[in-house]
């Protein structure tokens, strides 16, 4: 069975949506160079990335500090932020952050940069991998283990938090084809892990230990045996409500309407075959409804990570991760185990952040006059001030309407325009039209 | 060059992120991810040497000091009531 794939034009729109989906938008140029490889070698490109090659100036602190991504608060985020903006590889960076949305771990609880930088790996390292070997990765992982109390699972006194989130969360949906009955019986055969805690260095030597594993028999699924910790995960993968799960979860990361059957069925098979996960993506980056279906709003962090890269400007600041906070999203603390909510970027106090994160943006090439120098000359004339605006911002793609009313607004700003204010005013008009261009819906979604 | 190290406190462990670092000017930050108010003291292992106190701290809060660290031993532990004895305490090794 195969799955629809676009058959449309792919002009620099439709790679530019492409970039968006599956990475944090184009460097300039990257749009047109892509369509260029036509819809397949597109998707190809991105789901066969050569070896990662970064573009573009280090990043550092305020002060010019190289970061300290496991020693600093904050940091943490800066580095990530940085390999998002830098990255050649965006598909692969970007299926990070859906791992670490899927396997939402947060560092509230781990309290630990170094663990949670060390799982980041991991999701990096299956980013286009097996699912099932990510899921027996996860479930041995550092982090995940303190997260939901790995380590705490005893067979005296068995803790169901990571064999409850396992199914409800990881592979098969809240109360989809699990019972209670199988929630402790889970719990059971996860038991084992321990870890040894050494002062000054905290939670260390991760490992699982025989003597504190529950070694009876288990019924998981209405199967019986004496199952361990892997046993759990392979019962989760075979289960039949395991493959539509996982194709629905993996589809409303990269587009906006729901699946249909038929497309659900083809995932389904080609996902089954081994689990593999690059297969599956690209399907779901040919697919129609990527290309012509709904806008999406973009996560706080890959709004900002595309707007740097558009600006070619790298990540120089700390504010990114208080500005990123303020929308909604801050790297490394998912707000619950169950990740962020897609439907829920845009209310009245993120698109404050956002506003802000446009303005942050765009200081560092605001016009006008600095420290005595006098600044570029901006033409008093609002097609060119808008055309100028679109080009700061790696000429994104717009809705005509978008830019009458950006032109209509630089026009009637200008009106009065003349004497000293023929000067003074085009750079304070481009600067507002950067900046309602920044936070427009055109560029908070794609 | 700046050094950074981070020491996370909880009910009750105290933990750098770091076991070592550079001498020179470091930056200390102290975050709280436990559920209590907690300090920290931290001091040269060397006799004579003054305490250097940060302020306390609530559940969640976090503060940064840059010191200007000399090579040796150093004890870092929280202050307040029992918490040193039930475990807030730990080493950095500050190195040449």
């Amino acid at each position: 069975m195969t799955t629809p794939r676009y058959t449309g034009p792919f002009r620099t729109a439709e790679a530019e949506r492409l970039l968006w989906r599956a990475g944090f938008g184009p460097r300039r140029g990257q749009a047109a160079s892509l369509a260029r490889l036509g819809l397949e070698g597109a998707v190809h490109s991105l789901t066969h990335p050569p070896g990662e090659r970064w573009v573009g100036p280090r990043p550092h602190d305020d002060k010019g500090h190289p970061l300290a991504p496991a020693d600093a608060y904050g940091h943490d985020h800066l580095w990530w932020l940085d390999r998002m903006v830098r990255t050649s590889r965006p598909l692969v960076e970007r299926m990070t952050l859906v791992w670490h949305d899927w396997f939402a771990t947060s560092n509230a609880g781990v309290g630990s940069q170094k663990l949670m930088l060390a799982q980041n790996r991991l999701l990096r390292r299956h980013a286009l991998g097996g699912f099932d070997k990510l899921l027996v990765a996860i479930t041995a992982n550092p982090a995940m283990l303190i997260w939901l109390s790995g380590t705490d699972n005893r067979k005296d006194a068995p803790n169901e938090n990571y064999g409850r989130e396992l199914m409800e969360l990881f592979t098969l949906g809240e109360g989809n084809g699990y019972t209670e009955h199988d929630v402790r019986e889970q719990a059971r055969a996860l038991t084992g892990w321990t870890s040894t805690w050494k002062r000054g260095k905290g939670q260390t030597d991760f490992r699982f230990d025989p003597s504190r594993h529950d070694p009876g028999t288990k019924t998981v699924f209405g199967k019986h045996g004496t199952f361990s910790w892997r046993d759990s995960v392979s019962l989760c993968l075979h289960h039949p409500k395991h493959a539509p799960f996982f194709v629905d979860k993996l589809w409303s990361y990269f587009v906006a309407t729901p699946l249909d059957a038929t497309t659900r069925a083809g995932l389904v098979e080609i996902y089954q075959r081994d689990f593999e996960v690059r297969p599956v993506l690209e399907a779901i980056l040919r697919h129609p409804a990527l290309y012509t279906g709904p806008r999406m709003v973009k996560p706080p962090v890959v709004y900002i990570a595309g707007l740097l890269r558009g600006l070619n400007r790298g990540v120089d600041t700390s504010a990114w991760v208080w500005l990123s906070e303020g929308a909604g999203q801050r790297l490394f603390y998912p707000p619950n185990v169950a990740g962020w909510d897609d439907a829920r970027w845009l209310d009245t106090n993120t698109f404050r952040g956002r506003w802000s994160i446009a303005n942050t943006a765009l200081e560092r090439v605001s016009l006008g006059d600095r420290k005595g120098k006098k600044g570029p000359k901006v033409p008093n004339d609002p097609e060119a001030i808008v055309k100028g605006a679109l080009a700061v911002l790696g000429n994104p793609t717009i809705r005509p309407e978008t830019r009458r009313e950006l032109v209509t607004f630089a026009r009637s700003s200008l009106k009065d325009a003349s004497g000293w204010k023929a000067e003074a005013y085009p750079p304070l008009v481009a600067n507002a039209v950067r900046q309602l261009l920044a936070a427009s819906p055109d560029l908070q979604t794609c | 060059m700046l050094s950074f190290v981070q020491v996370v406190e909880k009910e009750f462990t105290l933990t750098p992120s770091r076991p070592s670092v550079r001498a020179g000017s470091v930056s200390l930050e102290l975050v709280n991810f436990g559920m209590d108010t907690h300090d920290l003291v931290v001091k040269s292992a060397s006799e004579g040497s003054k305490p250097v106190r940060f302020k306390q701290l609530d559940p969640r809060g976090r503060t940064e000091r840059t010191l200007r660290l000399a090579p040796g031993r150093y004890l870092l532990w929280c202050s307040l009531s029992n918490h040193k004895a039930r475990g807030m305490r730990a080493t950095l090794i500050v190195t040449k």
